[in-house]
């Protein structure tokens, strides 16, 4: 219902959007419905207020963290599963109790840090604020697949001709559903994330959520421009997840190996 | 341990001349059924036997000629586009197919 309301009203006018019923009135749903669509909010957003900068800046963060997690978070995860050394249940312990602690409560130090390293509001920085917090979830995702994947494959492709890292590339699409859903979920935290993109990427990476943030002024709160905004906002996600639906069926696996 | 998967505690194995314990696998030049196939489940029957002979930089023409050769000799012709799971669930197909992969690389 509020996703509704909020696709709804991004194509009215600010009246025809605080027309409401008298409450109990379930008759007066329908002038929920009773306007004439305007695409003015769309427009002023991204002729008047730069949105087409900030959703470039969302997608290039989003998708630049989702692939150094991946790529750095799958190497990881391999060695982690094909390789027993000494305190490796304490090191796999240590990767995930990164994320146990809140976000705000890094933030101050991680700020000092980025200020430091004069990667504050830049989108290298922003990328690398994320892939500090994707990378352990993508270790812990990731080893799961590579557990599941028969050694006898790599084995093979070792006898075949090929080196350590060319034997974890061969298995890698055997990994393909782990990947695609681990990609999904670390866009979906990066594309939805506001602290990181308001302290980190305050300046010169401004996101979506920063973005309609502001719309919100000490004067004014532009209630249509906020709903095109969160529209424009979700759609992209939903669609991705429509797409990558199917790397999240298991199963490629099965039957490779006698059982 | 002849392959290279398993550390050798003790002892010398040599082929010819050469003592191979410290040789990776990739350089033995072996090829080898292994007992539960280990066929790439995401590959074509076809470009499971050509895999090893593709690592080697062999040519296409080269290459389609030994696994045609290889699927010839193990009646695995008809089967070369399907992947293992598709082989009608006969474990003989899965066995012969990872035989012929053995066979194309000598």
């Amino acid at each position: 219902m509020p996703f509704v309301i909020m696709f709804v009203s991004s194509f009215k006018d600010l009246l025809d959007a605080f027309e409401l019923p008298e409450v109990g009135d379930f008759r007066g749903m329908t002038v929920f419905f009773e306007f004439t669509p305007t695409y003015k909010h769309y427009i002023e957003l991204f002729t008047e207020r730069n949105f087409s900068t900030y959703f470039f800046n969302s997608v290039v963060v989003s998708s630049g963290s989702a692939l150094v997690s991946v790529v750095l978070g799958a190497m990881a995860a391999y060695a982690l599963s094909r390789w027993d050394f000494k305190a490796k249940d304490h090191l796999f312990f240590w990767i995930i109790s990164t994320r146990m602690a809140p976000v705000v409560a890094v933030m101050v130090p991680l700020y000092a840090i980025f200020r430091n390293l004069e990667l504050v509001g830049t989108i290298p920085g922003l990328i690398l604020a994320y892939t500090t917090f994707n990378l352990p979830f993508a270790i812990w995702i990731l080893k799961g697949f590579f557990d599941n994947v028969p050694f006898a494959i790599e084995e093979a492709a070792m006898v075949d001709g090929r080196g350590r890292f060319g034997a974890f590339m061969e298995i890698l699409p055997l990994a393909a559903p782990g990947i695609g859903a681990f990609i999904v979920l670390c866009i979906l935290f990066s594309w939805n994330d506001f602290l990181f993109a308001s302290i980190i990427g305050s300046g010169g990476a401004k996101t979506l959520p920063v973005a309609t943030r502001e719309l919100v002024t000490p004067t004014s709160i532009q209630w249509g421009k906020i709903m095109a905004a969160g529209v424009i906002t979700s759609v992209p996600m939903t669609l991705l997840g429509l797409l990558i639906r199917r790397y999240l069926v298991t199963g490629l696996t099965m039957g490779a190996v006698k059982e | 341990m002849l392959a290279g998967l398993e550390h050798i505690s003790a002892g010398d194995i040599h082929f010819g001349e050469q003592r191979i314990n410290d040789l990776p696998p990739k350089d033995r030049k072996l090829a080898m059924v292994f007992e539960n196939y280990a066929l790439y489940p995401h590959k074509t029957v076809y470009h499971n036997m050509a895999n090893a002979l593709k690592i080697q930089k062999m040519n296409k023409a080269t290459i389609d000629q030994k696994v045609k050769w290889a699927a010839e000799l193990l009646e695995l012709t008809p089967l070369l586009d399907r992947k293992p799971l598709e082989l009608s669930g006969s474990p003989l197909h899965t066995w012969m197919q990872s035989c012929a992969r053995t066979c194309v690389v000598n």
